[in-house]
């Protein structure tokens, strides 16, 4: 595919945004990162040699036998470390960077959770003793997957509804634009909370849910584009040339509708965030014990006398999204310049 | 004008195209637009048909009917006299192979996110025509325009007004089709480019026997190039006249006075000046549709509106009784 | 001739902060007599409505800007007053009439009251007296019903009409038109044209009249400058530059109206197109599509005076100096 100079254009003003080009990188960067967190952030070693035979627990499942256990499920691997340093066996392993599982609790023997940070826990743990480190990155995992998925969705939604409601018009519009407002007029929680009490918090239908409301802002765009385009000459001449309805909306139109596609997408995943955030927040969202940024909000307003709780959270969400914002106004000016003139 | 026992490559018998006005919360039909009236058309081969009116006349409303980008209420079309039914998705598929367009405005009737090739293969590999073929032949009509291979890759905005003009010629011909409807090709255009697209336009006439209908406002533009020309006015032909004869004997007090409006380069010719505006195709008025205007207007104008009939001794039709008096 | 206008030496530039200046138009002179209808003719991109827009103080900012030049009006150089007292000037001394009246005038504003506005200064009597007097002069016979209508009632060729008559109103020494019939219809651009032409001379406005149409130029103009890429190649009373056009380009311009002519191939269309701005190339701009062009036309062309009206920059002008 050639990119037309137009689109070339747009990139390279994108491009010489500073902010918004290294937020970008730094956001695909930390994702990637993120998405390696169930090797690198957890309490399996990555690899271990017992008596010189290595093995690779955080990539493969070992039976607890292989270590000399009783059982055929998978072993404890904290307490089988501290068991075999306690026997003197000979051993070394090769542990993932922040060792700690998000879902371990990490109970001391003085005290009770959370703790505060440590040698042993960089950020402390929450209210049940799990690290809090480990917590945010998984919980940065999943958020970002989570907002991601429910944004290309709501997209993909988006543009199909709206386009084929602005490409047909009359009637067809007419009855769906008065479907859209009576669910639109819905009230989002409620939803929520009851499909929630039927069938339980879960991933996928949270994204559901979500995305069956969220791509109705971006329909209202697609069909004003398409409305507009109906009218454009070359789509005439298309029709003239004798295409059919789908490569017309797909191939003429939907190329030069992108600009509210494009120009959206970043404050739409900012919202999957804020979205998700808040109704782990409420206890709506993704069930426990599921790492989640909602969830620690809540912890730490609920235990103030451990403020690391609060703040770390606060401060990884006040990142994110200040990132995703930065690369959303990019996107917005590199689309549309305003080029400031004035007429006095 | 041709005459011959053939039958014209194109007819267009009788056709009429009205728009409904809605209004009200069920959006019913509270009048209609009598945009085109009872319009006849042929084309023969190789040959150049105008038709010209002003803003309103439903020129280019004939246009898009012609290939099918608007219904009609009634009327038949024929191509090389054989008839098709308008309502049949078949026939639009039949015209289209015979039939392209040319648009006004070169600058938006290219899509600005595809290359040339993508615009002149595009159309081809949608009617089936191999990729290889295809891309021949583009090529060919590509250099048929005066552009050269290696725009293929462009993008439309590499290109100057007129050529873009130029591609959606092109673009026609790739098709190989045989009538090429052009509506007001030049108006979009500066007058130094505009005559090179009405030569290219004349020149396809003679090198590949195309036939050409233009829809212009200017008759000027018109004279110059077409065969035949038939006048608009608030949706129905006045006057259909050989261009040859248009200069010199214009029959109906409309085309008289659309041709004396127009400023001429020679400072000591003052246009005529028409009195009046064009008045709303919702409030036609009964009779003559040209009577509030006309500087010949008698009481008889107000009683039926005029046929369009032939004038004896001539190729000329004109829809004015009195014609011959106002001379 | 009582001048009114005298635009000298004026250039236009478009361009950014930290780029170069790119100059639209080069060196523009020309003079309006009190009365007098000045045209400047050229195709697209020639910087004619530049010219017109940068004398009245309304390019955009800060992408354009003038380069150079003075526009005296009287004793005020235009081109040298801050934005306010320029501001009283447009309106009160000079006023413009833009190609589309419909997207002149406010929609949900009766045409009384729009027209009420452009004589705010003077006593409401006296303001609807001289309304009255104008639109009659315009051809409109029944000033009552235009006066109650809104703009969507009138037609195309009536709002341009309401157009010149409100910018006219104030009782300006100039006034400059820009296209202002290619959104009409041909049948009523006669009309317009006439009212326009007629208004002026009876107020003693002068009129800037800029357009791309000959017809236009050859009917309605008393003095023509022709324009090409950015500047002013030819200037003379109507009927010389007509007649005897002394520029190629005016020549050419002339012999591509298919006006008068049987067929298309007695035309003679200007090979290739009209630059853009960034190419221009040093020199005679023309050039390129020049029949004549020589070697000389690298340098820039001399400016020569044929007769004390008929001014033409070229090397190679059909008329031979005296």
């Amino acid at each position: 595919m050639k990119f037309s100079a137009v689109s070339l254009e747009r990139l390279r003003r994108f491009r010489s945004t500073r902010r918004a080009w290294w937020s970008l990188w730094i956001l695909v960067v930390a994702y990637g990162l993120s998405l390696l967190s169930p090797w690198l952030v957890d309490d399996k070693p990555l690899i271990i040699s017992v008596q010189g035979e290595w093995s690779f627990p955080a990539f493969q499942f070992y039976p607890e036998t292989k270590f000399g256990g009783k059982y055929q499920t998978e072993p404890d691997y904290p307490k089988l470390l501290e068991k075999l340093r306690n026997d003197g066996n000979d051993y070394w392993t090769v542990m993932p960077p922040i060792a700690h599982n998000p879902l371990r609790a990490y109970l001391a023997e003085v005290g009770e959770p959370p703790y505060a940070p440590s040698r042993e826990h960089w950020l402390g743990t929450d209210a049940h003793g799990r690290d809090l480190l480990a917590r945010l990155i998984h919980g940065f995992r999943i958020c970002m997957s989570f907002s991601l998925l429910l944004t290309l969705l709501s997209t993909v939604m988006g543009i199909a509804i709206g386009a084929v409601q602005g490409y047909l018009g009359g009637k067809f519009d007419m009855f769906m634009q008065r479907g859209i407002e009576i669910w639109a007029s819905l009230p989002f929680l409620y939803v929520v909370i009851l499909m929630a009490s039927l069938y339980g918090h879960g991933f996928w239908l949270l994204v559901g849910i979500m995305t069956s409301f969220s791509w109705i802002g971006l329909s209202y765009y697609m069909r004003g584009e398409f409305l507009r385009l109906r009218d454009m000459t070359y789509v005439r001449a298309a029709k003239v040339l004798g295409f059919g309805h789908a490569h017309i909306l797909f191939k003429e139109m939907l190329p030069n509708a992108m600009t509210p596609v494009v120009t959206l997408f970043p404050f739409a995943l900012i919202g999957g965030i804020t979205g998700l955030t808040s109704l782990d927040f409420l206890g709506f969202g993704l069930a426990p014990p599921t790492p989640s940024w909602g969830d620690l909000m809540a912890q730490g307003l609920s235990a103030l006398f451990a403020p690391w709780i609060a703040l770390s959270t606060t401060v990884a969400l006040f990142i994110t999204l200040l990132l995703a914002t930065f690369v959303g106004e990019g996107v917005r000016d590199a689309m549309d310049p305003k080029s400031g003139d004035r007429y006095e | 004008m041709k005459h011959s026992v053939m039958a014209p490559l194109l007819r267009v018998q009788n056709l009429s195209v009205w728009y409904p006005v809605r209004s009200g919360t069920f959006s019913r039909v509270k009048n209609w637009v009598k945009a085109v009236r009872g319009v006849d058309l042929e084309i023969g081969t190789g040959e150049i048909v105008a038709v010209v009116g002003e803003s309103g006349c439903g020129k280019s409303t004939l246009a898009s009917a012609m290939v099918g980008l608007r219904d009609w209420q009634s009327g038949t079309l024929a191509l090389s006299g054989v008839e098709l039914n308008p309502v049949h998705r078949k026939t639009w598929r039949e015209v289209r192979k015979q039939v392209q367009m040319v648009f006004q405005d070169p600058n938006s009737s290219l899509n600005p996110r595809q290359t040339l090739s993508e615009i002149l293969i595009g159309p081809q590999r949608a009617g089936g025509i191999s990729a290889k073929d295809s891309r021949f032949r583009a090529i060919a009509s590509l250099e048929q325009v005066g552009l050269r291979e290696s725009d293929l890759d462009r993008f439309p905005h590499a290109f100057s007004g007129g050529q873009r003009q130029r591609i959606g010629i092109a673009r026609a011909l790739a098709l190989q089709s045989k009538i090429l409807l052009c509506d007001e090709p030049t108006s979009a255009l500066d007058v130094s480019v505009q005559a090179q697209i009405l030569q290219l336009l004349q020149e396809l006439r003679e090198r590949l026997g195309l036939s050409i209908l233009i829809i212009s406002h200017d008759l000027s533009v018109v004279r110059a190039l077409a065969d035949r020309v038939m006048v608009m006015y608030l949706g129905s032909v006045v006057e259909e006249i050989s261009a040859r004869d248009l200069l010199h004997l214009p029959k109906h007090p409309y085309t008289q006075a659309l041709l004396g409006s127009v400023p001429s380069l020679d400072p000591d010719l003052p246009p005529k000046i028409l009195s009046g505006e064009i008045p709303s195709l919702l409030s036609l008025p009964v009779g003559c549709a040209f009577q509030d205007r006309c500087p010949y207007a008698r009481p008889a104008c107000s009683v039926q509106e005029p046929f369009l009939l032939p004038v004896s001794g001539e190729s000329a039709k004109v829809r004015c009784p009195f014609h011959e008096e106002i001379g | 001739m009582n001048e009114l206008l005298r635009v000298e030496g004026m250039s236009v530039g478009f361009g950014s902060a930290g780029h170069k200046w790119v100059p639209v138009t080069d060196n523009i002179s020309f003079a309006i007599g009190r009365g007098e209808v000045f045209a400047l003719v050229g195709e697209s991109g020639c910087g004619k409505s530049v010219t017109a827009m940068g004398i009245l103080g309304l390019l955009p900012k800060p992408s354009a800007r003038v380069l150079a030049g003075h526009a005296w009006l009287g004793d005020v150089d235009l081109l040298d007053l801050p934005s306010e007292p320029l501001c009283a000037i447009r309106g009160r001394d000079i006023s413009v009439i833009f190609q589309e009246p419909a997207l002149a005038l406010n929609p949900v504003c009766g045409i009384q009251a729009q027209l009420r506005e452009a004589v705010a200064h003077l006593p409401r009597l006296e303001a609807d007296v001289r309304i009255a007097s104008l639109l009659r002069r315009a051809g409109f016979s029944d000033v009552p019903r235009v006066l109650s209508s809104f703009p969507h009632e009138l037609s195309g060729g009536m709002l341009q009409r309401v157009m010149i008559v409100m910018a006219l109103l104030p009782g300006p020494k100039l006034l400059i038109a820009d296209e202002p019939t290619t959104a009409l219809d041909v049948t009523v651009q006669a009309q317009v044209m006439m009212v326009l032409k007629g208004l002026c001379k009876s107020e003693g406005t002068g009129l800037l009249l800029i357009t791309h149409n000959l017809g236009l130029v050859a009917q309605y103009a008393d003095r023509v400058g022709v324009m090409y890429a950015g500047r002013m190649v030819e200037c003379a009373p109507v009927r010389t530059l007509l007649k005897s056009p002394a520029h190629p380009y005016t020549q050419g311009l002339i012999d591509a109206v298919p006006e008068g002519h049987e067929s298309v191939r007695n035309l003679r269309p200007i090979p290739g197109v009209v630059p853009y701005p960034r190419d221009f190339e040093a020199g005679c701009r023309f050039r390129s599509r020049c029949s004549k062009a020589t070697a000389d036309c690298i340098a820039f062309p001399p400016s020569a005076n044929l007769s004390p009206l008929h001014s033409v920059s070229c090397f190679h002008p059909s008329v031979p100096l005296k």
